[in-house]
């Protein structure tokens, strides 16, 4: 039971969020120097006067609630569910400025679906969009993966009340001992990988022709929206833009291993390479790949209609694994969804909804709880036929060995429904508003587990309540549902105080 | 200063190994994709 919030509460959460409001608008500058560098002058001034706008509600924050308190876990939940809010609201704000979006409600959709790293997007004519904002994109997808509240943590937030906001974010792992040194190493894994992948799709973009200016920025914008599991692209025909064997194998490689755990990427880069063989969720995670494709290659086999294997595995197994991983990047229109038989959709659907690993930069129901669960049926199946006074035990090697306990089991069976919820409430709603059900469920599930593949219901013309809808379900789905559940129970006691 | 050298070293060799090895593990998991896609497209190729 949540217990009621009391007035310090409040005070201390705003302080909090004080704290982290002027850290969004002080990374702001970032594609103001991108505006300034490349002479666009009208979203440098946006962005000026957003950035300024964030700092100054901020500081305004952090000198009116000037607390020296440490958080307790459910404030720390309800810093980071209310953070989500905050930043879409103010990271829309250049985006609605910028002119490509019909209302501020596309622009915070817009906004969400980059933190969240969802990738579905309502924007007008993309190709057109400056550089300043394009980047913006970007980069909220890249801070969103990494967690609001992790790029806090290494920049703007001290103290002993890390941790609580840290499990906020649906990163239960501490890495490393220290919640801090947590928070760097998942940077420097990051940062290590953007310089690889940067210059990895930049020298495969000059070798295609393209400007270095131009070649550089679709590079890094590739690499933060696919590493982070987003799937934004600079234009709006997405990877399909490039024509590239090459960009979509990179991509594939960097978005498969965003979505990889981060103790995996600490274990194996501190000496264990092993680990990569021995871990339990990933090789559940192969196993699970290889049999939503083969759902994917099945539901082809009736309607077979490709010229050849290598089209065929290039498209079939590019939106596979884009699904699988939760990047939505997509080597095709969502019209060629039109020709993609039911079982295949089927198939991209099951892939998004069980989403990457854990503390990683995915989403969706994750597959260690998937493998956590099919070792509880086992364990329970061993309890039943042996006899009676047998004690079963069942281990897996996560990191390190760990052995399956009740508590583990019934908190990923709660977490698997309440996702399976999410999933089919979404489909539901979009029926009501008139679209077929199997679409509707593809969309809701691609929101929901923050994947961003789409097959044509987000568009700037769908229905406003569809778009909140989503929204909520980008937000839930990231915040895998307890922070959530502790700010709404923060707002109710702010109506019934004891 | 020599010793703390070779420790820095000792690490960064160790980070190389790690990304080399992770980066051959998306390939793996392509390769038997491919190798499922492959059978699964001569079962229809052979049927036709």
């Amino acid at each position: 039971m949540i217990p009621y919030f009391s007035r310090e509460d409040v005070g201390l959460i705003l302080y909090y969020l004080g704290k982290i409001i002027k850290g969004i608008g002080i990374i702001m500058l970032i594609p103001l120097f991108i505006g300034v560098i490349n002479h666009e002058w009208s979203p440098s001034i946006n962005f000026l006067f957003t950035s300024l706008l964030s700092i100054s509600i901020g500081c305004l924050l952090i000198i009116i609630f000037q607390e020296d308190r440490d958080l307790n876990w459910r404030q720390g939940m309800s810093v980071v569910a209310l953070c989500w809010i905050i930043v879409m609201f103010l990271g829309a704000i250049p985006l609605y400025l910028s002119g490509h979006y019909i209302n501020y409600l596309d622009a915070s959709f817009e906004s969400m679906s980059a933190i969240a790293t969802t990738g579905l997007t309502v924007v007008n004519d993309l190709d057109h969009m400056s550089y300043a904002y394009n980047f913006w994109r970007h980069l909220m997808c890249f801070i969103g993966g990494q967690g609001i509240i992790l790029v806090a943590l290494t920049l703007f937030v001290r103290g002993g009340s890390v941790f609580k906001v840290y499990v906020g974010e649906a990163r239960e792992e501490k890495i490393m001992p220290n919640i801090i040194q947590t928070a760097r190493f998942i940077w420097l894994v990051s940062l290590t990988y953007l310089v690889i992948g940067t210059t990895i799709l930049f020298g495969i973009n000059l070798w295609r022709n393209m400007s270095p200016g131009r070649a550089l920025f679709h590079a890094i914008c590739l690499f933060m929206a696919g590493w982070d599991t987003a799937g934004f692209a600079v234009q709006s025909q997405n990877v399909l833009y490039y024509h590239s064997p090459a960009i979509e194998l990179f991509t594939a490689m960097f978005f498969l291993l965003g979505a990889v755990n981060f103790g995996v990427h600490y274990t194996v880069w501190t000496g264990k390479p092993r680990e990569l063989l021995r871990n339990y969720e990933l090789k559940i995670y192969i196993v699970s790949i290889l049999i939503t494709f083969f759902l994917v290659c099945t539901g082809f086999i009736i309607h077979f209609q490709f010229p050849d294997f290598i089209s065929f595995f290039r498209e079939g197994f590019y939106q596979l694994i884009s699904a699988h991983t939760g990047v939505g990047y997509s080597n095709m229109t969502f019209h060629n969804f039109a020709y993609w038989p039911p079982l295949a959709i089927l198939g991209l659907i099951i892939a998004m909804g069980l989403g990457g690993s854990s503390t990683s930069t995915s989403g969706g129901i994750k597959i260690l709880r998937i493998g956590i669960l099919l070792k509880g049926i086992k364990k329970e199946l061993k309890v039943l036929t042996s006899p009676g006074a047998t004690v079963v035990v069942e281990r897996f090697h996560h990191i390190r060995d760990i052995e399956i306990e009740d508590t583990h089991i019934k908190m990923a069976a709660i977490i698997i429904i309440l996702y399976i919820t999410l999933y089919i409430t979404g489909g539901l709603i979009g029926v009501f508003y008139g679209y077929p059900f199997l679409p509707s469920l593809f969309e809701s599930v691609s929101a929901s587990a923050n994947v961003g593949l789409s097959m044509g219901i987000t568009s700037p013309f769908m229905p406003a309540g569809l778009k909140i809808t989503y929204i909520i379900q980008m937000w839930i789905g990231r915040l895998e549902f307890i922070s959530v559940f502790v700010l709404f129970r923060f707002l109710l006691s702010l109506k019934s105080p004891e | 200063m020599m010793e703390r050298l070779k420790k820095y070293i000792r690490i960064i060799d160790r980070w190389i190994i790690g990304i080399v090895l992770e980066l051959i593990y998306p390939l793996i998991t392509f390769s038997a994709a491919a190798i499922l896609c492959f059978l699964l497209y001569l079962t229809v190729f052979i049927r036709k």
